[in-house]
C-alpha cells in the first residue's frame, strides 16, 4: 500500500509544534521517529492530513541523569540513544533491557523511547519498564504545562490521556530509592524483530522493610499492568524460594487479561507470564544480593 | 586432447558476476525503471469476501478524484491465464473466491491518484459458503470453487475432476499394497500437516507494461523468473502471437519459485490494453502487504502415510494420501502435486506402492511453486513417518533408512531405474559429523537436547519437453557475450554459465558476460525453475561455446594453415606450438580473416547450442508408471542438533550439516551458496513459518510483522555443506541440479530432533515456540503425539477472547 498525500510540517521550536497542532486540531498527528505513525499511513490505519515532524524542535532532544531526581527522556531521544546511555545502564536495567529488545539497531536509531510509550500499542517493551519506574509525563500543550503520572497516561490500545494540541516534552524515571536491580525479558517468536508475545518488567529495591519488587506487564492487557498481588507476596524477600516465585507468578498471570491474536494464544501468554515473573524476580533478586547494581 | 586452458573453468571457485553491482546498489531493478511522465500506475481493489457473487461495483467516485485515468474491472478483460491449468483470471469475473482477490484496477496519473480512488471503489456483493479444509472441500462437493472447472483448458499430464474440488489427481498404482499390508509384520500409518507458506523474497512484484498503439505489440518489464514462460502463458490467454510480445526481465530480488511462470502481469495488462489506456505504460507496483494476496505461495497440506514393513525391517508396501491445499488456483500449483506423487516413495525402495496426490480448490489465496516445489510437502511428511515407523519396529532411524535406500538401478515408484548416487556415504559423513549416535548433555541450563536427521530427494520436475538454448558471441577483443535466458535471481547461474564458457573457450572469465534475459535478444528457454538450469542451458550454454570454439578453431587453423588440432586457447591466447604462433584473439573474429588464400573469410562468430531431454516420458494417467519419469533425482541428508527451552518451547539449532549427491560442483561457491541458503530457509520453515486466517478466510500475516522468517539469531551461525561428485550420465560435466534440495528436509530433520528431545512426535509444521510449549504440556499429561490441524487456528480465532478495543 502507499500513503496518501498529506502535508508535512516541521516546527523548529515547542511554541510552534503546539501551534501547529492546536491550528489543524484533529487533522493533524505528530511524528517524532515516525517508526509506527508512517507504517501505520502506509497501510492507512490513521490518514492525517497534516503530519507534525517533531525532529527539529530542540527542547525535544536528550537525556539528562540527575542521581536525586532519576532520569529525564526528551521526546526525540531514540531507543539507542536510551539503551547505550552510561547511566541509564547503570541504574535503569529494565529500561536498558527493553531499548535493546526493542526491534533492531536500525530501526532503534530513529524509533523514539517516548514515541514507543505515547503509540500506546498494548506490546510496546518501553511500557512496563516505564510502569516499574512509575515514570511521570511531561507536557505542555495549549494550557501550559503538566505533569501525568504514568499510570494515568495509557488508557487503552493506542489511547492515552493527552489533552487536543497537547505534547510529551519529556518523561521522567525517578532514581529507584536505595540499592536497585531490574529486568525486562521479552518472549517473541524469534530471538529478533518481534513485538512482543508476553513482556515482563521487573524491579526490585532495597529498602528499610527488605527487598521490595515492582512487576509490570507488556501485550497481556489493554492498558499498562502492574501486578499489585504478585509485589505484595514478594515483599521483603531478598531470595525469594520456588513456592514463593509460584505463589507470587500465579498472582501476575491473575493480574493481567491477555487476548488471542495471531502472535499467541491466551492460554500460552498466560503461562509466560508465570514463567517470566519467575524468570525476572529471580534474575533482580540474585542482582540485588551480589554486588551488581543494575 | 583438450584444446583450452583457463583458471576460472568448471570447478573453480571464482567471484560471482553482478555481485559487485548489487553491493554497490547500481543494478537497477524493475521498480528502478523510468518511463517518464508517460507512465501511469495501477492499483488493486481488493474482495473482502472469501467467497461471493459480484452484486455491483461502483467506481463512480473513484473516477472523480483527480488523476484517475480508468477503474478496470473483470468483465473488461475476460482472459483466462494459466501455465498447466486456466483456472486464473486477473480479476474477479462474476464472483470473488478469496478474500483479497483483485475485483478492480484503478489506474491514474500517480501513484497517489491511484491509492485514493482504489479507496473510493465500493463493491456489492451476495454471500456464499466458502469453503476452507481441504479435506472437506476434497470430500464433500456442498461448495464448488470452480463450478466452471470442465471448461478449463489444460496439459494433458494433468487430471482435473470438473464437478468436484480435485484439480489434479495425480496416481501412483504399483504392484498390489493390500496384500503387501496383510503379508507385513508391522503397518504403520501416521499424518502430518502444514500451512501455506511464503517465499518472503525482498523485492515485491512489479510490472510495467505496454501496448504499442499502431501494431498491438506488447512490452512487457517485469520481475519475471521465466521470461519466455511468461510470454507463452500471455500468449495464449490472449490469443495473441509470440512474436508480438517482447519481455524483458530486469535483475530480480529473489524468486524462490514466487515468480516463475506469469504471476502479476496479466493484472498488469488488464490496465495497459484497455482501450482508453493502451500506448502508455502501465506499472503495477504490488505492496508488500499484498504479495501473498496477488500470487502464489507454497501449497498446504495434509499427507497420510500407510506403511507395511516386514519382519526383517524392509517396507514391502506404501500408500500415500496427499492433500494440497492450492487455494482458488491450480494453475501452478497442480504440478508440485504431482512431482510429490512421481517421487512419493521418498528416497526408499518400495515394490508395493498406492498413492492419491490432490490438488484441492479452497476459497484461499492460491498455492504454486515454490522452492522444493512438493518434495519439501512430501518430505516433511515421509522422513517424519519413517522415524516413527523405525521406532515402532525398534530400530535405529538412521539404520532403518539404510536399508531401505533407494540404491542405484532400484526403480522407483514409478518404475524408472534410479540414477547412480552415494547417498550412504553422505549418510555416513553426517552420522558422523553431527555424532548422531551420541547422547550429549544441553549446553544450555534448564533446557534438553535432540538430534535428529532426514534425506532429501528431488528431480527436476517440469514437462517432458522443457527444453533450452543459448548464443554464445566472440567479440573483437576476445570477450565473450553469453545470452542465455535463465533469470540469475541470486542462485548465481552467470557465474556458472561464464566458467562454462571459460572452461570451453580458453578465455578468462573477467572477459565474458551474461546478460538478464529479454524475448527479444535471447534464445528460448522454458523456465528458471526446477534445479534446471546448470543442467539444462548448462547443455546449451556448452554446446554453444563448444560450436564457438569449434569455428574459431577452423578459422586460426586455415589462416596458420595447420590442424585445428594442433591448436589450443589459453588464458584467451590461441596458440599453435607447431608453427610457433601465439596471438590473443583480436578483431579478425569480428571482421573475418585475410587468409593466405587472399580471401576474407569468416566474421562475427555466434556459436548457438539447444537441448532438450531426450528420453523422458510424461507418468502414465491411471498408474503413474514411465520408463524414465524425470532426467534425473539429485538425493542428500540433513543432520541437525538442537536444544529445547521446556518452560517456554523455544528451539536453538545447535548445529546443522546438509549433504548432496550433486554429480559435479560446475561453481562450488554458488553450490555452497545454495546449500546454505536452502538449509537456513528450511529451518525458517520448519521453526516459525505459517500463513494464518481469521474465521472469514481473511489473512492475519499479510507482512513481516506477523509473518515471521528466521533472522541471523535465529539460525546457526554456520551451516555444514558439502557435496559428493558421482557423475550424471546425460549431463554437461556430470551435474545435477542443486538448487532447491537444501530446503527440503532441514524442517523434518528438526521435527525428529524435537522427538528426540522432548519424547513426543509434534505431527504440524511449524514447530514454532508455543507448539513446542503445548507439546511438552501434553507429554506432562501422558501424550505420545499432538496433531494440531491447520485449520484448528480458524476455530480456535473463533472461539478466542479479543475484547479488547
Amino acid at each position: 500500500m502507499s500513503m496518501l498525500a498529506f502535508e508535512l510540517e516541521r516546527p523548529r521550536d515547542l511554541a510552534s509544534a503546539v501551534e501547529s497542532l492546536g491550528r489543524h486540531g484533529s487533522r493533524a498527528m505528530l511524528k517524532a521517529g515516525g517508526t509506527d505513525v508512517i507504517v501505520w499511513m502506509h497501510k492507512h490505519a490513521v490518514q492525517p492530513e497534516v503530519l507534525v515532524d517533531l525532529s527539529e524542535v530542540p527542547e525535544l532532544g536528550g537525556i539528562s541523569f540527575y542521581p536525586h531526581r532519576g532520569i529525564k527522556i526528551g521526546a526525540m531521544a531514540t531507543v539507542n540513544q536510551v539503551g547505550t546511555h552510561e547511566d541509564a545502564r547503570v541504574h535503569y536495567g529494565a529500561l536498558v533491557d527493553a531499548c535493546l529488545s526493542h526491534s533492531d539497531p536500525l530501526i532503534r536509531n530513529k524509533a523514539t523511547v517516548v514515541g514507543n510509550v505515547c503509540a500506546a500499542v498494548p506490546s510496546g517493551d518501553l511500557i512496563p519498564a516505564f510502569s516499574v519506574y512509575e515514570a511521570v509525563m511531561h507536557v505542555y500543550g495549549p494550557g501550559g504545562e503538566r505533569d501525568i503520572a504514568f499510570a494515568d497516561f495509557i488508557t487503552g490500545p493506542r489511547k492515552n490521556s493527552l489533552a487536543p494540541g497537547e505534547i510529551v516534552v519529556s518523561a521522567t524515571l525517578p532514581m529507584p530509592s536505595g540499592r536497585s536491580a531490574a529486568c525486562y525479558i521479552k518472549l517473541g517468536r524469534r530471538n529478533a524483530l518481534d513485538l512482543a508475545q508476553v513482556g515482563v518488567a521487573c524491579l526490585a529495591m532495597q529498602g528499610s522493610k527488605g527487598a521490595e519488587y515492582r512487576l509490570a506487564y507488556g501485550a497481556v492487557s489493554p492498558r499498562p499492568v502492574r501486578a499489585a498481588e504478585a509485589e505484595d507476596i514478594l515483599a521483603g524477600s531478598e531470595s525469594p524460594d520456588e513456592a514463593l516465585l509460584d505463589r507470587a507468578a500465579k498472582a501476575a498471570a491473575a493480574a493481567v487479561n491477555p487476548i488471542t491474536d495471531v502472535r499467541a494464544g491466551r492460554e500460552y501468554r498466560l503461562s509466560m507470564v508465570e514463567e517470566l515473573t519467575r524468570r525476572a524476580v529471580s534474575i533482580c533478586a540474585e542482582r540485588l544480593t551480589g554486588r551488581e547494581s543494575r | 586432447m583438450k584444446q583450452t586452458v583457463t583458471r576460472n573453468g568448471v570447478g573453480a571457485w571464482t567471484t560471482r558476476k553482478y555481485d559487485h553491482e548489487k553491493a554497490v546498489g547500481t543494478l537497477a531493478f524493475t521498480d528502478d525503471l523510468r518511463f517518464g511522465p508517460e507512465l501511469l500506475h495501477a492499483r488493486a481493489f481488493r474482495s473482502t469476501k472469501a467467497h461471493a457473487e459480484i452484486v455491483s461495483i461502483d467506481v463512480s467516485e473513484a473516477m472523480k478524484v483527480k488523476g484517475v485515468v480508468k477503474v478496470v474491472v473483470g468483465e473488461n478483460f475476460v482472459h483466462r491465464f494459466g501455465l498447466y491449468l486456466h483456472d486464473r483470471t486477473p480479476l474477479a469475473v462474476g464472483k470473488v473466491r478469496y478474500v483479497g482477490e483483485p475485483v478492480a484496477l484503478v489506474v491514474a496519473e500517480t501513484e497517489e491518484a491511484a491509492e485514493e480512488g482504489m479507496l473510493k471503489v465500493t463493491a456489492k456483493y451476495r454471500d456464499l459458503p466458502p469453503v476452507f479444509d481441504p479435506i472437506k472441500a476434497a470430500t464433500d462437493n456442498s461448495v464448488l470453487v470452480h463450478p466452471e472447472l470442465e471448461t478449463y483448458e489444460h496439459v494433458p499430464f494433468i487430471t482435473p475432476f470438473p464437478g468436484t474440488n480435485i484439480a489434479n489427481w495425480f496416481r501412483i498404482r504399483r504392484g498390489d499394497v493390500e496384500k503387501a499390508f496383510a503379508e507385513s509384520k508391522y503397518v504403520v500409518e501416521e499424518a502430518v500437516n502444514c500451512p501455506q507458506i511464503a517465499h518472503g523474497f525482498l523485492e515485491p512484484h512489479c510490472c510495467i507494461c505496454k501496448e504499442e498503439l499502431s501494431t498491438g505489440n506488447l512490452t512487457i518489464w517485469s520481475t519475471a523468473q521465466s521470461a519466455f514462460a511468461l510470454r507463452e502463458i500471455i500468449a495464449t490467454g490472449l490469443g495473441y502471437p509470440l512474436a508480438k510480445i517482447r519481455v524483458i526481465a530486469p535483475p530480480i530480488g529473489g524468486g524462490f519459485g514466487g515468480k516463475a511462470g506469469m504471476t502479476v502481469e496479466a493484472l498488469c495488462l488488464a490496465g495497459a490494453m484497455d482501450p482508453d489506456i493502451k500506448g502508455r505504460p502501465v506499472k503495477l507496483y504490488i505492496p508488500r502487504e499484498e504479495v501473498m494476496l496477488t500470487s502464489w505461495v507454497r501449497q498446504a497440506y495434509i499427507a497420510k502415510i500407510k506403511l507395511g514393513i516386514d519382519a526383517d525391517g524392509k517396507i514391502t508396501a506404501i500408500k500415500n494420501n496427499f492433500y494440497f491445499d492450492t487455494g482458488i488456483s491450480a494453475e501452478y500449483g497442480a504440478n508440485p502435486v504431482r512431482s510429490a506423487g512421481y517421487s512419493s516413495t521418498g528416497c526408499y525402495y518400495i515394490p508395493n506402492v498406492w498413492t492419491d496426490s490432490y490438488a484441492v480448490y479452497t476459497n484461499k489465496p492460491f498455492g504454486g511453486a515454490y522452492r522444493g516445489f512438493g518434495l519439501p510437502e512430501l518430505m516433511g511428511a515421509m522422513e517424519v513417518v519413517i522415524d516413527i515407523a523405525a521406532r515402532k519396529i525398534g530400530m535405529d532411524p538412521i539404520e532403518f533408512r539404510l536399508k531401505n535406500m533407494l540404491r542405484t538401478g532400484l526403480p522407483t515408484c514409478t518404475g524408472m531405474p534410479m540414477n547412480a548416487h552415494s547417498l550412504d556415504t553422505i549418510v555416513e559423513k553426517i552420522v558422523d559429523r553431527m555424532k548422531l549416535k551420541e547422547k550429549e548433555p544441553a549446553k544450555r541450563k534448564g533446557w534438553v537436547r535432540g538430534k535428529g536427521f532426514a534425506l532429501a530427494l528431488k528431480a527436476p520436475a517440469m514437462p517432458a519437453d522443457a527444453s533450452s538454448s543459448a548464443i554464445v558471441k566472440i567479440l573483437g577483443d576476445g570477450g565473450v557475450e553469453v545470452l542465455a535466458a535463465t533469470m540469475d535471481m541470486g542462485q548465481g547461474a552467470y557465474t556458472a554459465y561464464a566458467q562454462i564458457a571459460s572452461e570451453e573457450l580458453g578465455i578468462p572469465i573477467e572477459k565474458i558476460r551474461c546478460y538478464y534475459p529479454d524475448t527479444q535478444s535471447h534464445p528460448y528457454d522454458w523456465q528458471t525453475v526446477a534445479s534446471r538450469s546448470c543442467w539444462s542451458m548448462g547443455m546449451a550454454v556448452k554446446r554453444a561455446a563448444t560450436d564457438a570454439r569449434e569455428k574459431l578453431l577452423a578459422l586460426y587453423a586455415e589462416f596458420w594453415q595447420t590442424d585445428p588440432e594442433t591448436i589450443t586457447i589459453e588464458h584467451g591466447i590461441v596458440k599453435c606450438k607447431a608453427k610457433g604462433k601465439a596471438e590473443p584473439i583480436d578483431v579478425q573474429v569480428q571482421n573475418g580473416f585475410f587468409m593466405p588464400s587472399g580471401k576474407f573469410v569468416g566474421g562475427p562468430i555466434i556459436g548457438s547450442g539447444t537441448f532438450v531431454p531426450p528420453d523422458v516420458v510424461n507418468p502414465d494417467p491411471e498408474t503413474g508408471q514411465s520408463p524414465k519419469s524425470v532426467v534425473h533425482f539429485t538425493v542428500g541428508a540433513v543432520g541437525v542438533d538442537v536444544e529445547v527451552d521446556p518452560a517456554t518451547g523455544a528451539v536453538e539449532v545447535n548445529k546443522v550439516s546438509a549433504g548432496y549427491d550433486i554429480g559435479k560442483a560446475v561453481s562450488p561457491m554458488n553450490v555452497r551458496g545454495q546449500i546454505e541458503g536452502g538449509t537456513v530457509q528450511g529451518i525458517s520453515a520448519g521453526l516459525m513459518e505459517a500463513m494464518y486466517y481469521d474465521e472469514h478466510g481473511k489473512l492475519l500475516t499479510p507482512d513481516f510483522t506477523d509473518y515471521k522468517i528466521a533472522t541471523s539469531m535465529d539460525v546457526p551461525g554456520e551451516v555444514d555443506a558439502f557435496w559428493e561428485e558421482t557423475p550424471e550420465e546425460l549431463s554437461p560435466y556430470g551435474n545435477r541440479g542443486v538448487a532447491e534440495h537444501s530446503m527440503i528436509s532441514p524442517a523434518p530433520a528438526i521435527n525428529n530432533a524435537l522427538f528426540d528431545a522432548l519424547g513426543i512426535r509434534i505431527h504440524t509444521y511449524p514447530t514454532g515456540r508455543e507448539r513446542v510449549y503445548k507439546a511438552i504440556q501434553e507429554k506432562k499429561r501422558g501424550e505420545t503425539d499432538i496433531w494440531e490441524y491447520p485449520y484448528a487456528l480458524e476455530q480456535s480465532y473463533k472461539n478466542a477472547v479479543k475484547e479488547w478495543k
